[in-house]
């Protein structure tokens, strides 16, 4: 089976593109469709190819459309709003509200120069045909450009175990900035703010082995007010609200 | 696309021109940088290579640092290529790339896969896969991209199409000197017995009366797998076999 679609029933010319011919663009359209074939088997990962503009997808490879359960006809009969019907729900909302987050961060390094080293991260739940939900975690690049603009952006896509609410991360790889969603605070947050500090973490090691505030602070030789503090401070960063809550979900994501 | 015929220039991250920063190339970074994968980008117009080295196994393998690759490591590419084989593997590659009419039916790419200095202690394998990546507008092949990956293989050079669209790979054979269907260079299952029986020691007359089959039978299996395995003794047939995990 082939799942390569028709892209040009659905994309037509961007009007920034009025350089290019209407022949030009049809083959700048599949060769880009060709390009990221190629290149997700030669990966041998899941990967997507779809349009910046809309989330149109106009290459979607094998592996994740078996996992799914669907056939490219299916694909190609809702080609347009496919994503977003098999996207839970939940997930879809999240993304929604995500854009405005998004902008301020853009803005404030956005140029096309910025384009090059942005890698979106994501984990989504996509609906398979049973019904049944499937996570993916998600590589998500701007590929193609044109005169400076990126009109297309490969997803690599990589199938989960585990099926959670959805995750987003924005990841600059020249400066090596990530920034990370936080759902307590709900907006875009540093990495930095988001991970442990050493004297954190070596406190929540304590606690994780039953050590009494007062021990710890003899310990360590700070006083009892500033472990307190640090306490409150990794519960806010591991968005929880009680230091068990904080033990058990450093342990489950592998932190201590 | 032979690495002699290319200078190896750009190592630099995040390669800068004075037009600012080349977008196609960037992103070809970022993506191996994420997925920590190396690989060279063949430029035919300006005949130069771009080197992305993220792949960590690669480092300690090669002896190389995070993005660059050592003068030594594209001598030992050199030695690959001077390989009366891989040459030829390249020559059958460029010539599919350049020369072919067809133009749209591109979606396929190339495997080699090797032994890097047999013999010696640092023995190593890589596998190459070769994919035809940027056309120009006027439909010339202008990039050409190269990933390195480690694999378990051993014995010969293998050269492998790999067609995306009729989800098919073919086998390069030198005896005929074409492409041939996987499948049919696979060992089958019978195969596999009669290696496992002969490697436990077992004399070829026990086989084939176990197996039920006369002894021309049994021989005739037998020069099957040399000639699928490309080798001249069982006892290298074995060695290949279970080094590629056939049993």
């Amino acid at each position: 089976m082939d799942f390569e679609f028709t892209p040009l029933s659905v994309f037509e010319k961007h009007s920034s593109f009025d350089f290019l011919t209407q022949e030009e663009w049809e083959w700048y359209l599949s060769e880009f469709v060709r390009r990221g074939r190629i290149y997700s088997e030669s990966r041998n990962r899941s990967f997507m190819v779809v349009s910046i503009k809309n989330s149109v997808p106009l290459f979607i490879s094998r592996q994740v459309i078996d996992e799914l359960g669907y056939t490219a006809q299916e694909l190609r009969d809702d080609q347009e709003y496919f994503l977003c019907n098999i996207t839970h729900t939940e997930d879809l909302i999240f993304f929604q509200n995500l854009e405005e987050h998004i902008k301020p961060i853009m803005q404030k390094f956005g140029s096309d120069r910025r384009l090059i080293d942005l890698c979106l991260q994501f984990t989504v739940r996509y609906r398979c045909k049973d019904q049944n939900y499937l996570q993916f975690d998600c590589n998500m690049y701007p590929m193609a450009m044109l005169n400076g603009r990126s009109t297309f952006a490969l997803v690599s896509m990589r199938k989960l175990d585990s099926i959670k609410p959805a995750t987003f991360h924005i990841y600059f790889m020249n400066e090596n900035i990530r920034y990370i969603y936080s759902s307590r605070q709900k907006k875009l947050v540093l990495e930095e703010k988001v991970m442990l500090k050493p004297i954190e973490l070596e406190i929540l090691e304590y606690v994780a082995k039953g050590v009494r505030e007062q021990n710890i602070s003899k310990k360590m030789n700070v006083d009892i007010n500033t472990i307190k503090y640090y306490k409150k401070n990794i519960m806010k960063k591991l968005s929880v609200h009680s230091m068990p809550q904080a033990v058990y979900y450093a342990l489950k994501k592998n932190i201590i | 696309m032979v690495f002699e015929k290319l200078l190896i220039t750009k190592q630099k991250f995040r390669a800068v021109d004075e037009k600012g920063i080349n977008i196609f190339l960037a992103n070809l970074e970022a993506l191996s940088c994420v997925e920590q994968v190396t690989k060279l980008l063949f430029d035919h117009k300006s005949k130069e290579v771009y080197v992305y080295n993220y792949d960590p196994s690669l480092f300690n393998l090669m002896g190389s640092e995070r993005n660059s690759l050592s003068p030594e490591i594209i001598q030992k590419l050199r030695t690959v290529e001077e390989l009366p084989l891989t040459n030829k593997f390249f020559e059958i590659i460029n010539k599919s790339f350049i020369d072919k009419a067809n133009e749209f039916d591109r979606t396929y790419f190339f495997s080699i896969d090797f032994v890097c200095n047999e013999g010696a202690e640092d023995q190593f394998s890589l596998s190459l896969k070769i994919l035809p990546y940027l056309y120009t507008s006027d439909k010339k092949l202008q990039n050409t991209l190269c990933f390195f990956e480690q694999s378990n293989h051993v014995g010969k050079p293998k050269l492998r199409l790999h067609n995306v669209k009729k989800q098919q790979v073919l086998v390069y054979t030198t005896s005929t000197g074409r492409f041939i269907d996987e499948e049919r260079t696979v060992l089958n299952q019978t195969e596999i017995e009669v290696l496992r029986r002969s490697g436990e020691g077992e004399k070829e007359q026990f086989i084939a009366e176990a197996l039920d089959m006369p002894l021309g039978n049994l021989k005739r299996i037998k020069t099957s797998i040399f000639e699928k395995l490309k080798v001249r003794s069982i006892s290298e047939a074995i060695f290949v076999a279970y080094k590629q995990g056939l049993f």
